[in-house]
């Protein structure tokens, strides 16, 4: 495991874990501009620091019933703007995280976990990011 | 020496002079002796065939010489360029410009294939019949690579003045010098060759040189070469040689030597030239080009950059000498042809950069000039929002600050905007050779007229243009313009005129693509639609005659029975519609039967900055194009109609859809009804249509930004500016939201 710390955020039911280098910011979740005909997890845009960041309900985009998101996750990926919400966030040490053998995934997308890593508060599922962002692109596009 | 950092370089130049060169050749196909266009031709082939070679491309290198060698003649022999020639050379610029789009998509190595070497045969073949149809002598001088053959030569007296009509006498005396230097060795000069380099000339040329050619073939020879108001050239004697050196002490220092690598024919057969020329074009150093590498320029203590297959390192002579090297085989070019925009310049035995011509312009990547941009855009958009904060202080001081800024920025706007407006010739540079070749598929004649090529527009919107355009033109040409039988018998001339006009109307570009042809058969169109279920048959015969556009527009609709290879498909107005929308333009048709179709295109002259109209709607604040706004109007329920096709209202007489924004929108519902209600009336090729909105904010000029990658994908969106507090206001396209098909997850249509 080459990353030092993951961001671990929740969503409904689930930890997931993003790994540090691609999470630098976490932005309060103020009022956010409708957008027109996006997806229903679209939940609008904010100007953050002159770019147009898309603010995407990760519960809703996973398909889980999910608490009222309180705090965005800012990605900052110059190719795709945009934040996750979700309900909350934690940083993990990656030298505090044990990785779990034989557990039952919890998220259906199991192609998008890596693993599963435990610490001796928390259990998460490390997210493949790119192939999430992937999946979320192509949903836009309708594909 | 790694060239694949020139690669893109070697790219974009190649295509510029191919398509310079296809346009050129059309030209000279219509007026065969037009000698500028002659030598222009030449100049651009060989200096594609001298970049090629430069790059190691050796089947491009190989066509461009023959290609070269076929201009070649028609420059010499003044002959008149025929159309079988034009062919030729018009396939050859095909073969090469696929080479070129392999380069760029690094299909490398190239190879010569069955159409090259068809090419080569023909371009041959034609060059053979020619030589052997011309009366005139051929006075190519040999191309010989290597030292200079040992000759029982005498010494030739060479006595030039450049005529007054030569933009530079000086550089092309150089040229002269340069040619002489080819034939023979070049033992004195005056004025000295410094003297010239430094561009002064103030006698004529004396040059002496030891050559096995007779005068008189020399003299005949330098003849050719222009702007050249007197020459002689004699045997220079015992006398006459011991008062010209010591005068002259003009043998060219080892600083000034000049390459004396021979190349080409001398002719008429020369008495003593042991060595033949090759029989097959060689890449030799003197074929090559060199890079004049702008935006990197080493210091001037570095060594050349030199690079060849006969290169030697010692002898790459100094970087002041490749002056000379303006056109070394091409003298009847101006040296300003080659210009600090040439990126190749010739050099003897290497690449070298040119300091002295590189720092009036730059070459830069479109994507980071589109970045400049984005981010100005940026910077404004922020001094826009420092504006709303300063009025809620009253601190002067805070206020001429922020007006300071805004100022600059906008400055700084404008200077990337303009850095990105690019002439309309660099879209239209390929009509004429396409009009040419489809009139002559079609067996029609048609002259293309183009006016007003050098207004310029934003890059983006030159290349939204490209496809349109094109299809309009195909369009005109396949079914505008009738065969020279058909439009006999209507009494008009047997060719047909396709003119495309551009010109500005404040920050509007407006391009007519007009035709003279039989113009749009309204009843047949009509028919044609109604046949096709399109249109029930009245609706369609009064659109016919109330709205062309939208009837032309409809999809799968043409009125030819067969398609053609390039239209008539039945996918051609309504996907320029389409395209033409989505740069924020408009499309008009005006069609006469018999007489001609004109098709206006109005766009904008830049993307990136919108006049708009905000509008409040569903409790959010969006933009509407302020061009496409036609008026706004109050009206009360009592004027709304309901009927089969939704709600109506009445405006000067006109029954005009109706539509709740912020319903379209999805947005919270629109405010509870009052009595009167705002409306905006829209225009769009649909026709106008009136939306209601909560409230009309104001209007504004905003610079927009792009709406990345995924809610680019939202149809309706144009692009999303902030308002003064920081907020996105997004800019509503609203024709295509009404084009939106209805989703009912969505809840919006």
């Amino acid at each position: 495991m080459s990353v030092s710390r993951f961001l671990v955020v929740e969503t409904g039911p689930l930890a997931l874990g993003l790994d540090t280098a691609n999470t630098p910011e976490i932005l309060p979740l103020g009022d956010c501009v409708h957008v027109p005909w996006a997806p229903h997890w679209v939940l609008g845009v904010v100007d953050h620091q002159g770019r147009l960041v898309t603010m995407i309900d990760l519960a809703r985009f996973l398909g889980l019933d999910g608490a009222q998101p309180r705090v965005a996750v800012h990605l900052d990926r110059v190719d795709l703007p945009l934040a996750f919400c979700v309900s909350a966030v934690h940083v993990v040490e990656a030298r505090d995280a044990v990785r779990m053998n034989n557990i039952e995934h919890r998220l259906s997308q199991a192609g998008w976990v890596i693993e599963a890593l435990s610490t001796p508060s928390l259990t998460f599922e490390r997210l493949d990011l790119d192939r999430v962002l992937a999946a979320l692109e192509a949903a836009f596009r309708g594909g | 020496m790694d060239l694949s950092r020139y690669r893109q370089l070697y790219v974009t130049e190649t295509q510029e002079n191919l398509e310079k060169l296809s346009r050129l050749l059309v030209e000279l196909e219509s007026r065969p002796a037009d000698r500028q266009a002659v030598d222009s031709v030449f100049r651009l082939v060989h200096s594609i065939k001298g970049m090629s070679g430069t790059m190691g491309y050796s089947p491009v290198f190989e066509l461009a010489h023959v290609l070269e060698d076929l201009m070649d003649h028609f420059r010499r022999s003044r002959a008149a360029v025929g159309s079988s020639s034009v062919d030729v050379l018009l396939a050859g610029l095909d073969r090469l410009g696929q080479w070129v789009a392999d380069i760029e998509a690094e299909r490398l190595p190239l190879e010569a294939d069955d159409t090259s070497r068809d090419i080569e045969r023909r371009a041959r073949e034609q060059l053979a019949r020619l030589q052997a149809e011309t009366t005139q002598p051929n006075l190519r001088l040999p191309r010989v690579s290597g030292s200079m053959p040992a000759l029982s030569s005498g010494e030739l007296r060479v006595n030039v003045e450049i005529g007054t009509s030569a933009t530079d006498p000086a550089v092309r005396a150089l040229l002269v010098l340069r040619r002489l230097a080819e034939i023979g060795e070049v033992r004195g000069c005056r004025p000295e060759p410094a003297s010239l380099r430094a561009g002064r000339l103030e006698t004529p040329l004396s040059v002496t040189v030891a050559t096995p050619w007779p005068p008189q073939t020399v003299e005949t020879w330098l003849r050719l070469l222009p702007d050249l108001a007197h020459v002689e050239v004699r045997a220079a004697d015992a006398q006459s040689k011991a008062a010209t050196r010591p005068e002259t002490s003009a043998r060219p220092t080892s600083e000034d030597d000049f390459d004396l690598t021979f190349s080409g024919d001398l002719a008429p057969q020369p008495p003593t030239v042991a060595t033949p020329p090759p029989a097959r074009p060689r890449v030799v150093a003197d074929d090559f080009d060199a890079f004049e590498v702008v935006p990197t320029l080493p210091p001037r203590s570095e060594p050349p950059v030199t690079f060849g297959p006969e290169q030697t390192p010692g002898t790459a002579a100094s970087l002041d000498a490749f002056i000379l090297d303006v056109d070394e085989a091409d003298p009847a070019v101006e040296p300003s042809a080659a210009g600090v925009s040439d990126l190749f310049a010739r050099s003897p035995e290497a690449a070298v950069v040119r300091p002295a011509r590189a720092s009036r312009a730059v070459r830069v990547r479109t994507d980071w000039l589109d970045g400049v941009l984005h981010r100005t855009a940026d910077l404004l958009i922020i001094a826009q929002r420092l504006w709303g904060l300063e009025r809620t202080r009253a601190d002067p001081a805070l206020s001429q600050a922020v007006a300071d800024l805004s100022r600059g920025l906008d400055e700084l706007h404008s200077d990337a905007l303009s850095v990105r407006m690019t002439p309309l010739s660099v879209l239209t540079g390929r009509l004429p050779r396409a009009v040419r070749d489809l009139g002559r598929k079609c067996g029609k004649q048609v002259t293309l007229v183009l006016r007003g090529e050098d207004q310029a527009l934003d890059r983006a919107i030159i290349e939204g243009l490209d496809a349109p355009l094109t299809h309009l033109v195909t369009n005109a040409v396949e079914h505008g313009i009738e065969t020279p039988d058909a439009r006999v018998r209507a009494g008009k001339p047997p060719g047909g005129t396709l003119t495309l006009e551009c010109s500005r109307i404040q920050d509007e570009i407006v391009l007519e693509l007009a035709d003279d042809g039989a113009g749009v058969d309204r009843e047949k169109l009509a028919s044609r639609a109604a046949a096709l279920g399109l249109l029930p048959r009245e609706r369609a015969f009064a659109l016919a005659q109330t709205d062309l556009v939208r009837l032309l527009c409809l999809p799968g609709l043409t009125t030819r029975e067969r398609p053609g290879d390039n239209a008539g498909r039945g996918v051609g107005l309504d996907a320029v519609r389409e395209s033409v929308h989505g740069l924020g333009g408009l499309v008009e048709v005006v069609s006469e039967q018999g007489r001609g179709t004109l098709v206006r295109l109005r766009i904008p002259r830049t993307a990136g900055i919108a006049r708009m109209l905000l509008v409040e709607a569903g409790g959010q604040c969006w933009g509407l194009p302020l061009a496409r706004v036609t008026t706004s109007l109050v009206f009360e329920a009592t004027a709304v109609e309901t009927g089969a096709e939704g709600l109506r209202v009445d405006w000067s007489g006109a029954h005009l859809p109706l539509f709740d924004l912020g319903a379209l929108l999805g947005s919270r519902a629109s405010e509870a009804p009052t009595k009167a209600f705002t409306g905006i009336v829209h225009a769009s090729v649909q026709g106008p249509f009136v939306v209601v909105v909560d409230r009309i904010v104001g209007q504004q000029e905003a610079v927009l930004r792009t709406l990345g990658p995924l809610l680019e994908c939202i149809d309706g969106l144009m692009g999303v500016t902030l308002d003064a507090q920081g907020v996105p206001v997004f800019l509503l396209d609203l024709p295509r939201v009404l084009s939106r098909p209805v989703d009912p997850l969505r809840g919006t249509g």
